[in-house]
């Protein structure tokens, strides 16, 4: 299972685990069928680590990642994840569409998650103002969603999960809608953020390239319905230059093993009941 | 057609393209948008006091200015102005306070909205003009019956848009609400009224202008006062420069009071990209 190997181990962590998924199904009702979505999902992951769930389209890795953060119930199976110590929610998502509010500032945007917890104006604005400087957004604080790039609320985005301080980071293929440029300046940055807040990131993409860049796991799902299919461990290290590890040639390799997994996934097609 | 898009002389290129010319200066596209009205108005003043129209029917515009300039130097005018604009104003407090919050209870409430709004689809259709006899009947009358018209006009078109306000979020802000953890109190306050506020002002903007439509109807039908009882009074009395006279009141104050509400809008929706003007 995941992390439990520890060779990559964080080391001062041991084995703790984030997050534990245990045989976790889900049925969707489509007319009179049953849509059998995921199918015994199984794996755990250790705190700091980023996990990458790649899988054909239709595999179920939003619904799980949407299991995750608590908007859909599983029909069957647990899910643990390690409880914080203030009680707050321990999960921050970052969704796939521009899902910044337009109705708020940038800086309300991102205090959001801290105004519902009851922080006080100045406190909450504060730690917003830090976290829009770490997304390279210093000076947009006052200005509205519509005045920004896609790139650019995407980053709002990432603030607003980020200054919550959650301990496991949901990201629902947050960069699928961007540019190549956009895309590979956010993922170093999600890459060096959640390496120095030690964050636990479980993070959905259907790019392969995407998947061995971030990932220090990388869980490819089988086609409908989802099962794991395979746990592959990336051998790089963190911090990582998302563009350098591309010239490492067991980038070409990894590339090739991930392909072969989804290609037979794809030829197949979806299993029927 | 030639192939070679770059050196195609223009005389080569379908109609719609060589039709394109480049912009006239800014200044020559105010003038064209003065002079065209102006230049009607002229050819209106000259044709009626030459006899080629009928100054029974089109009174030479300098006769209409006279009788608007006679109309405010005694006040009558005025007099008439503020009592519709106060029946419009009422009215739309009445109609359009109740008809926000009951449009945003039924995008919020399933329950309430499967309840209410086969009631409000079944009437909607009906011409509101067709209840002014039955307002009467109900209001008398006095002020009720004007104000009543107004706020009927203004509840269906807020009442309806609010509601959708708050049909037309989309999901995922919900979704973001949840993952933050906010209770249902919060989802309303941090993204239902917020999501829903410009097609809510929509709404009242349309709301106020079939407010006004039908409030000075029922001046013209039953009512002693107001812009409605001028035009209908200058009708009857033939003194048609004075109907030209309130004609333009009346379009000057539909225009104003949708305005208000945009200016309402640009306040309270500053989020808005695409703000008209």
């Amino acid at each position: 299972m995941a992390g439990t190997g520890g060779t990559t181990s964080t080391g001062a962590t041991g084995t703790q685990f984030a997050l534990r998924v245990d045989a976790v199904s889900k049925r969707f009702r489509q007319g009179q069928r049953e849509l059998l979505a995921l199918d015994n999902v199984s794996f755990d992951i250790e705190v700091g680590r980023f996990l990458v769930i790649v899988g054909p389209s239709g595999c179920g890795k939003t619904t799980l990642l949407r299991i995750l953060a608590g908007l859909e119930r599983q029909d069957e199976g647990q899910i643990w994840i390690r409880p914080n110590a203030d009680g707050h929610p321990a999960a921050a998502m970052v969704f796939q569409e521009q899902s910044v509010f337009p109705w708020m500032t940038v800086r309300d945007n991102v205090a959001y998650g801290l105004a519902l917890r009851g922080v006080g104006r100045r406190e909450r604005f504060r730690e917003a103002e830090r976290w829009i400087r770490s997304v390279g957004l210093e000076g947009f604080e006052r200005a509205y969603p519509h005045q920004l790039s896609g790139g650019m609320k995407q980053r709002v985005s990432i603030a607003r999960a980020f200054a919550v301080d959650p301990d496991v980071l949901l990201m629902d293929e947050p960069f699928s809608a961007l540019d190549e440029q956009t895309r590979t300046i956010l993922q170093q940055e999600v890459s060096s953020l959640s390496e120095q807040q030690h964050k636990t990131v479980i993070f959905v993409t259907h790019s392969i390239d995407e998947a061995i860049t971030l990932g220090d796991e990388v869980l490819v799902m089988t086609h409908r319905p989802g099962r794991v299919k395979r746990l592959i461990s990336i051998p790089f290290a963190r911090p990582r230059d998302v563009v350098g590890v591309r010239a490492n040639p067991r980038y070409g390799e990894l590339y090739e093993e991930i392909w072969q997994l989804i290609a037979e996934e794809v030829q197949q097609g979806p299993r029927e009941e | 057609m030639s192939e070679q898009g770059v050196s195609v002389p223009s005389e080569a290129l379908p109609a719609g393209r060589a039709l394109r010319r480049p912009r006239a200066g800014a200044k020559t596209e105010v003038a064209v948008q003065l002079l065209s009205p102006l230049a009607l108005l002229a050819v209106w003043e000259i044709t009626a006091r030459a006899g080629y129209i009928d100054q029974r029917f089109y009174p030479a515009p300098s006769s209409i200015v006279q009788a608007f300039w006679d109309a405010v130097t005694t006040g009558v005018l005025l007099h008439h102005l503020k009592i519709t604009l106060g029946r419009l104003a009422l009215g739309t407090l009445i109609g359009g306070v109740p008809a926000v919050l009951l449009g945003l209870a039924m995008g919020l409430s399933r329950w309430l909205r499967l309840a209410l709004d086969p009631i409000i689809a079944a009437t909607y259709p009906l011409p509101k003009s067709a209840l002014f006899p039955l307002l009467l009947l109900i209001f008398g009358l006095g002020e009720g019956s004007k104000v009543a018209m107004v706020a009927i006009g203004v509840f269906y078109l807020a009442v309806t848009n609010s509601m959708e306000g708050v049909l037309a979020i989309n999901p995922v802000y919900l979704d973001v609400a949840k993952t933050f953890g906010a209770r249902r109190l919060d989802v309303v306050r941090t993204v239902a009224l917020p999501g829903a506020l410009p097609l809510v002002l929509a709404g009242l903007r349309l709301g106020v202008g079939t407010g006004l439509i039908l409030g000075v109807l029922a001046e013209m039908l039953g009512a002693r006062d107001g812009l409605g009882y001028l035009l209908w009074s200058a009708w009857q009395t033939f003194s048609v420069s004075s109907l030209y006279a309130v004609l333009f009141v009346t379009a000057v104050l539909g225009f104003v009071s949708v305005k208000v509400v945009d200016i309402l809008r640009r306040w309270l929706v500053p989020w808005q990209s695409g703000s008209r003007n």
